[in-house]
């Protein structure tokens, strides 16, 4: 379990200047372009020179041999901080997390935040059966199912398990494939209707096509400053007020069924000041349906194994009021731009929270619940994450 | 062996399972070797058993560790048919039946699952053999009277996957 006395509280951090660089299905472009344009457009929608931002947090699976720091030189910047996190799609969370107390405690003024990757297809393959020497052992070599495999495995279990049947992960995938219609950056635009998810083609069973997200090229990040910064540069911008990260939680357990999330949720909580029956939106991370639903489950929203009962087209009811859910179609409609899908769901909160919403603004939108999930090593993801933000 | 699936799986021969040596070692004797249960590591400080192994106990980091095979039985957690491949040579030959066993000893394997293993929870009996890279992998299937030629059918069709039936 988690330490009560760990500080998942934050104070007068803002973020702001939400970015996400176009996806692109296939690619010629380096990770650094990506990454590239996305800081230039951030530094362009707050109005700020390159010189006023001093630091940089990145994280992306293809941009080595480059680092953050070449990325400075790249970039032609000099920094008084700099991060790189190599976590997946836990690495927006803890990304912001990093670069929050940089902030507090001085380190750094403005700190450029971005995932972004390339997608060069014959490269695809060979990044997904080297993901760790674990993986290289003790995964590829079963026939080299890239993370279908793990996930396969982990759904039809959750449905033996809880008695869910694949309309319950077709509730998901519609809803955010309508989320996605009026998003006007989503990657796959084309209406799915429950008969179209049930009838498609097997990849790993029980995955069929829609479970499974498109991989892309693309870049997402948005800039953390003080608040009192993000003020005077009149900034639309929200608040951090809570974030906390765990690792390899579920280490003792056999068979997991939750990762993380919940040795933390009630620090989270209490450290926010308020609890679910508050949050207005929640950006859970969709590699699988299985994991979206997972995460509602483990922070608190439902039991586990019954959420996928309680969706609707919109979102979901918690103590009657509505919860909206992955607003920008999340990963399995909008696309997964490498470790940029770590980073989709912190960008699309900030646009809720600051009514810059790219087509599916959703009204009275105050506080958002984003998580994080990644690094599947071997037969499950070790780093979980999660962020409270508060409309300023 | 199948120098392009080797080069494209480039598999470090860490021991997650056994290496094709360390089934020699442990009574394997030819090329095409098929071997009963499982081989990993032990710690002699912790007696730990430890995967994926490296050079360091899991539990203690002791580097005293020991090659042991294990001829206990596993239980099936989960499994899937696999429909795609990243890597053609396996492709020419889906769907897989992959499943996630629980051994006695703590460990929790991949395995390629042969014959009707059809629901969560069964017991399977494990086989290490070589796949077409010469490197190992696990073979789970029912225990039974038929069980180890099943198995050797099996691993004789893996070791030479992707090359045309041609064996070098």
């Amino acid at each position: 379990m988690v330490s009560r006395s760990l500080n998942m509280g934050h104070r007068g951090v803002a973020l702001a200047a939400p970015i996400s660089v176009p996806y692109h299905r296939y690619t010629q472009q380096p990770a650094s372009y990506f990454i590239g344009v996305a800081l230039r457009e951030m530094l362009q929608a707050a109005s700020l020179d390159k010189t006023a931002c001093d630091g940089l947090m990145v994280s992306s699976y293809s941009l080595i041999p480059d680092t953050v720091v070449s990325l400075a030189e790249i970039f032609g910047m000099s920094l008084n901080w700099t991060e790189q996190v190599p976590l997946g799609g836990a690495a927006g969370t803890v990304g912001l997390r990093r670069a929050a107390r940089a902030i507090e405690a001085g380190d750094a003024e403005v700190i450029a935040c971005i995932g972004g990757d390339t997608f060069i297809p014959e490269q695809f393959a060979g990044l997904l059966g080297r993901f760790s020497n674990f993986t290289i052992d003790g995964v590829t070599p079963y026939a080299s199912g890239g993370a279908n495999l793990p996930f396969a495995i982990l759904t039809r279990a959750y449905m033996e398990d809880f008695g869910v049947p694949r309309e319950g992960f077709g509730r998901l995938c519609v809803m955010q494939r309508n989320n996605a219609l009026r998003y006007r950056q989503a990657l796959i635009k084309k209406p799915l209707t429950m008969n179209d998810y049930l009838s498609a083609r097997l990849i790993a069973e029980p995955l069929c096509l829609f479970d499974c997200v498109m991989p892309c090229a693309g870049a997402e990040g948005f800039l953390v400053m003080s608040e009192e910064r993000a003020k005077r540069l009149r900034l639309p911008y929200a608040l951090l007020r809570a974030s906390a990260e765990r690792h390899n939680g579920s280490k003792d357990i056999s068979f997991p069924m939750s990762f993380g999330w919940g040795d933390f949720k009630g620090g989270l909580y209490n450290a926010a000041g308020f609890g679910p029956d508050q949050i207005d939106i929640v950006q859970v991370y969709d590699d699988y349906p299985v994991m979206a639903l997972l995460q509602m489950e483990e922070l608190g929203f439902f039991e586990l194994g019954e959420s996928s009962n309680y969706l609707s087209a919109e979102g979901f009811k918690f103590n009657n009021r509505m919860v909206h859910v992955n607003s920008s179609g999340g990963q399995l409609s909008a696309g997964q731009a490498g470790f940029a899908g770590g980073f989709m769901g912190l960008v699309e909160a900030l646009r809720q929270l600051t009514g810059t919403a790219l087509g599916n603004q959703i009204e009275s939108v105050n506080k958002a619940l984003v998580s994080g999930f990644g690094m599947v090593n071997y037969d499950r993801g070790l780093c979980t994450a999660a962020a409270i933000l508060e409309r300023s | 062996m199948n120098e392009v699936a080797k080069q494209a799986l480039a598999r470090t021969s860490l021991g997650v399972v056994a290496t094709a040596e360390a089934a020699k070692a442990a009574g394997a004797t030819n090329n095409l070797w098929l071997l009963e249960g499982i081989v990993c590591k032990q710690c002699k400080v912790c007696q730990a058993i430890c995967y994926s192994t490296d050079s360091l106990c899991r539990e203690c980091l002791s580097e005293r560790l020991d090659w042991k095979r294990d001829l206990n039985n596993a239980q099936l957690q989960s499994f899937t048919h696999l429909y795609v491949s990243f890597n053609d040579f396996y492709r020419e030959s889906t769907p897989w039946s992959i499943g996630l066993v629980d051994h006695t000893n703590g460990l929790r394997f991949y395995v390629f699952l042969v014959g009707e293993i059809g629901h969560n929870g069964a017991e399977v009996m494990l086989f290490t053999a070589p796949d077409m890279t010469g490197q190992a992998v696990l073979i789970a299937i029912e225990p039974g009277g038929h069980a180890k030629e099943q198995a050797e059918n099996f691993a004789a069709e893996l070791a030479v996957l992707g090359m045309d039936g041609v064996s070098e």
